[in-house]
């Protein structure tokens, strides 16, 4: 596209009058614009394009086709034009070291806007190396890398958000390999639906198709344990262990969390913390043993009625796969000397129920979430950086962050404040809505899939200014492979068609990684697996 | 070149001539030039009258089409005549064409000729003779500047892109009167 500046503001954005010649049909909400300053380069994304004219009463002209061509051609891309609203993101200047830096004024009446060419691209985004900056994707309407610079993105939590089905999966996968080749930090994924650690079925668009997990990737440094073995077994999972929950783990603040799914009341929640007082940390056997309920809760000074009907709904607990009266080992400290070896940890739930994920991210998060802090301030005391940086991948990140949850859950700690001890989240989810928004605002990089409800995309842009432009933006965001990305990992919003996870991808993640030569592709392959 | 008239009325703003020949004037937005001293002014023909020498007197029909009542009554190519009036759109001074009044009109009985090709080009090459033409206030002005564009585009070389950029101009002087440029331009299809 090309045309002209011809009104704006910093709070409003930048008007550009398209140029005759361009089809108004070729510019695209989010697309990447140049306008040429005569001091500086700005950047710009499209926010909005409308039809405007000269003189208001042009635009409800109607023309005859035949008398009229000549009106039409004179009129029409003059006097009647598309309107190319513009929000300007970045700024060079062009006398100074060429740094993009965030946007202080405007460019003159009169400025020359054109498309970016890859050269803009890539001095925004930077050039992919592995390291620092990662393909995400492309422009829309160029074949030139955009990147994540990961060392950000790993900082601050993360979001991918997006409807069902419009590749949040692919995209996380994405980002996961990423992050995992770069080595800016090792990754805890909670895998409800077992989609990161081994092979999983997606829908392709001719039919199904079979998509590798992280360990097939990066076998050497990705371990798979399994809360179901059963499942895992099934899939041909080849995982490295099973995780086991003790009774003992199970403390009355995880009860309480599963309010929602529980339906605890009042004196349920007060129940709770009087067995563990009364019992300690067996508490919940005890409740569950408990044959005459009167006796016991005479001896306890509770409601009978009340343990009564609280036993009845945790009884739920007693009946899932993981869960054993104690765990034969324990189970954070493995996936903790797994991290520390700068091992990338993918826990797989199998067939468990919401109830059983929910119970397990949030125990295992909270004794993380202990021990980062711990070894976080004897780096402090010993004057060195920080424990590796550790990201937390959690799906139905809703489930953990809603308004009601967010401040009493150990996730709402890690999103707000987590980042001095160098553990961050990576929020996989599809309401945006359900997420407390103060949490929302505290997530350093969105990217946003497809979403279509009024209330996500503001809860989404909560804590984003100019959020006009990125509204229009989300809702023409195609269904598959397309995202916005804005925030603390990307210099500017901008919108990605999504990298492909297909051979391509594995080739280039598997790519000087092979020690020795082995084809780790090949050995990782479906054929391969023996259980 | 031959002259096509004689100044018989003179002012700033416009020019009457009578044509050398009964019905001899030049075209309706024709271009002319007129020699006056060391400049030469130039003017676009609005308007067009043939009448009786004699304003008292007032042509009789007499039946018979035109030329064949000139045959039968040689008398009334004397006692007629043609008369066109010019709208003074700029002059030249040495070399070069200003495209605004000239600061003295013609002189009565100069001679009228029509306009040179080279000069209507360069007259011409910058549209701004139609704003003159719009805002004399003449009745026929959307006409003439219908027929004005018609002239010029003739003689420059990409006659549409001329008149692509004529409507524009045309657009910018009427201020939003989309009804009225329609009308210009259909003239111009």
């Amino acid at each position: 596209m090309r045309g002209k500046v011809f009104r704006g503001s910093l709070s409003t954005g930048v008007e550009v009058k398209l140029a005759p010649e361009c089809p108004v049909e070729d510019v695209r909400v989010g697309n990447f614009v140049v306008v040429e300053g005569r001091r500086h380069r700005f950047f710009c994304l499209v926010a909005d394009v409308k039809l405007e004219a000269v003189y208001p009463g042009f635009l409800t002209e109607t023309f005859d086709l035949e008398e009229d061509r000549l009106a039409q051609e004179i009129l029409v891309g003059d006097s009647i034009f598309a309107n190319v609203c513009l929000q300007p993101v970045l700024m060079v200047d062009l006398e100074g070291d060429g740094i993009p830096r965030a946007v202080k004024t405007i460019p003159p009446h009169g400025a020359p806007a054109r498309s970016a060419t890859a050269q803009d691209v890539g001095l925004i985004f930077g050039a992919p190396d592995d390291k620092t900056y990662f393909q995400i994707g492309t422009p829309l309407e160029m074949d030139v890398p955009v990147c994540v610079n990961l060392k950000r993105l790993v900082e601050r939590c993360t979001g991918v958000f997006g409807k069902a089905g419009t590749g949040k999966t692919f995209l996380t996968r994405v980002l996961l390999a990423g992050i995992i080749k770069s080595r800016q930090a090792v990754n805890l994924i909670f895998d409800a639906h077992n989609e990161y650690g081994w092979e999983s079925k997606s829908e392709g668009e001719e039919g199904p198709v079979y998509v590798k997990g992280l360990k097939q990737l990066f076998p050497s440094e990705v371990k798979i344990y399994t809360l179901d073995e059963e499942s895992s077994q099934r899939r041909g999972c080849k995982y490295d262990g099973v995780i086991y929950v003790g009774y003992d783990q199970i403390e009355p603040e995880d009860i309480i969390l599963l309010n929602n799914l529980l339906n605890l009341n009042a004196t349920a929640q007060e129940h709770l913390f009087l067995l563990q007082k009364k019992l300690g940390a067996a508490w919940l056997p005890h409740l569950l043993a408990a044959e005459d309920m009167e006796a016991f809760a005479e001896s306890l000074g509770a409601h009978s009625g009340a343990l009564q009907a609280l036993k009845r709904k945790l009884e739920r607990i007693e009946r899932l796969p993981f869960i054993r009266a104690r765990a034969p080992y324990d189970a954070v400290q493995r996936l903790l000397d797994d991290l520390e070896a700068g091992r990338h940890v993918v826990l797989e739930f199998g067939g468990t129920p919401t109830l059983g994920y929910m119970l397990v991210v949030n125990i295992l998060t909270k004794r993380i979430h202990e021990e980062y802090v711990r070894r976080t301030e004897e780096h402090i005391a010993l004057g060195k950086g920080g424990p590796r940086p550790l990201v937390i991948t959690v799906e139905e990140a809703h489930r953990f962050l809603s308004p009601q949850l967010a401040k009493e859950t150990i996730f709402g700690t890690i999103a707000r404040e987590m980042r001095k001890f160098n553990v961050t989240l990576l929020l996989v989810d599809q309401r945006t809505s359900g997420i407390d928004s103060e949490v929302m605002s505290q997530i350093g990089t969105k990217i946003s899939c497809k979403l279509d409800d009024e209330a996500d995309v503001n809860n989404l842009l909560s804590g984003t200014t100019n959020t006009g432009g990125l509204k229009n933006v989300l809702f023409s965001l195609d269904y598959k492979q397309q995202a916005l990305i804005l925030g603390h990992a990307v210099p500017m919003p901008v919108v990605v068609r999504t990298r492909n996870y297909d051979e391509e991808f594995y080739r280039a993640m598997v790519a000087s990684r092979a020690p020795g030569g082995v084809d780790w592709l090949r050995m990782a392959s479906r054929e391969d697996i023996e259980i | 070149m031959s002259a096509l008239g004689e100044v018989v009325a003179s002012s700033t703003r416009e020019f009457t001539a009578e044509a050398r020949e009964l019905y001899g004037s030049p075209a309706f937005g024709s271009f002319v030039r007129v020699t006056a001293g060391e400049q030469v002014i130039y003017g676009v023909v609005y308007n067009i009258v043939t009448e009786g020498v004699d304003a008292g007197r007032r042509p009789v029909a007499f039946g018979t089409p035109w030329p064949q009542v000139a045959q039968e009554h040689p008398q009334l190519t004397k006692l007629l005549r043609t008369y066109f009036s010019c709208l003074t759109l700029g002059f030249r001074q040495g070399e070069r064409i200003y495209t605004y009044l000239p600061p003295f009109p013609p002189y009565i009985h100069s001679f009228i000729e029509e306009c040179r090709r080279e000069e209507i080009k360069e007259l011409t090459a910058r549209p701004h003779y139609l704003a003159h033409i719009l805002k004399s206030g003449l009745v026929v002005a959307d006409q003439l500047a219908a027929a004005a564009i018609r002239q010029a585009c003739a003689v420059q070389p990409d006659a549409g892109e001329y008149i692509r950029r004529a409507g524009r101009e045309l657009r910018r002087l009427l201020t939003g009167d989309l009804e009225r440029l329609k009308a210009i331009l259909r003239q111009l299809e």
